[in-house]
């Protein structure tokens, strides 16, 4: 059965995720959840390129006390069903093929605060994992990643200065997509 | 008699303009799980020329995006 390429794992102290809810808004697909009844978490996919959806993971921390959050991107089940799958990795970078089409995950962290991810794969799942995080109180705090679907190199090299840009000031993308819709 | 008609449909044409797209929720259902990476009956969500998309969990538990699913191929995850 085919899931979700980036599943995300969270969980804050011995809390985990609550109350989620899925939401699709014009232009926007949308999750929300629930770590502590002061710290909440949504997750936002935009289409940011006709090859590259940009997603958003914002912690919204309402207490005056700093929330440590433990976060992991996996795979789950689905790499299984779909088979054998080469991958590569490096920092911040996972990149899968299938036998469908060849699909690319790029992970960056907010420019101001940058907690190393660890990537770790083989042929029927990854993992990346991020470093513990810490919300600051009263604040929040955002990562961005993209998904790319290219279907050969040439593709992928046209893209990759799209993604760079796309990471230099990601929030206006989620502006001008408003904007658009 | 047009000012009048223009008056009542003024607030109608405003609020259209001031509708923000977090006003629509759920208008379409792109929940979907697909049941293997060939199933093409998927409900994706696609933009700006794409040749791919992406679905909401039906497994509210999911904190993940369903997809990528390409077009014409099935889902690439």
């Amino acid at each position: 059965m085919a899931q979700s390429l980036s599943n995300v794992n969270i969980s804050s102290g011995s809390a985990t995720l609550s109350g989620q809810t899925a939401t699709f808004f014009p232009g926007v697909l949308q999750l929300d959840g629930r770590l502590t009844p002061t710290l909440s978490v949504q997750q936002q996919l935009v289409l940011a390129s006709s090859r590259t959806a940009l997603i958003r993971i914002r912690f919204t921390n309402t207490d005056a006390q700093d929330a440590p959050v433990s976060m992991s991107f996996g795979s789950g089940a689905l790499l299984q069903a779909g088979g054998a799958f080469a991958y590569a990795t490096s920092e911040r970078r996972l990149e899968l093929a299938s036998p469908l089409a060849r699909a690319k995950c790029e992970l960056l962290f907010s420019p101001d605060d940058s907690p190393k991810v660890e990537i770790s794969a083989d042929k029927r799942r990854y993992t990346a994992q991020f470093q513990p995080l810490t919300v600051p109180g009263n604040d929040a705090w955002t990562v961005y990643f993209t998904i790319s679907v290219v279907f050969n190199d040439t593709e992928w090299e046209k893209e990759q200065p799209e993604i760079d840009r796309m990471f230099f000031r990601p929030d206006s993308l989620f502006d001008s997509n408003e904007d658009r819709w | 008699m047009q000012l009048a008609r223009f008056s009542l449909l003024l607030p109608l044409l405003l609020s259209c303009v001031n509708a923000a797209l977090w006003d629509w929720p759920n208008v379409l259902n792109v929940r979907n799980q697909p049941s293997s990476q060939g199933d093409l009956s998927v409900n994706a969500h696609t933009d700006l020329g794409a040749w791919h998309g992406f679905a909401l969990p039906t497994n509210p538990s999911s904190f993940g995006f369903v997809g990528p699913f390409v077009h014409g191929a099935g889902n690439v995850s």
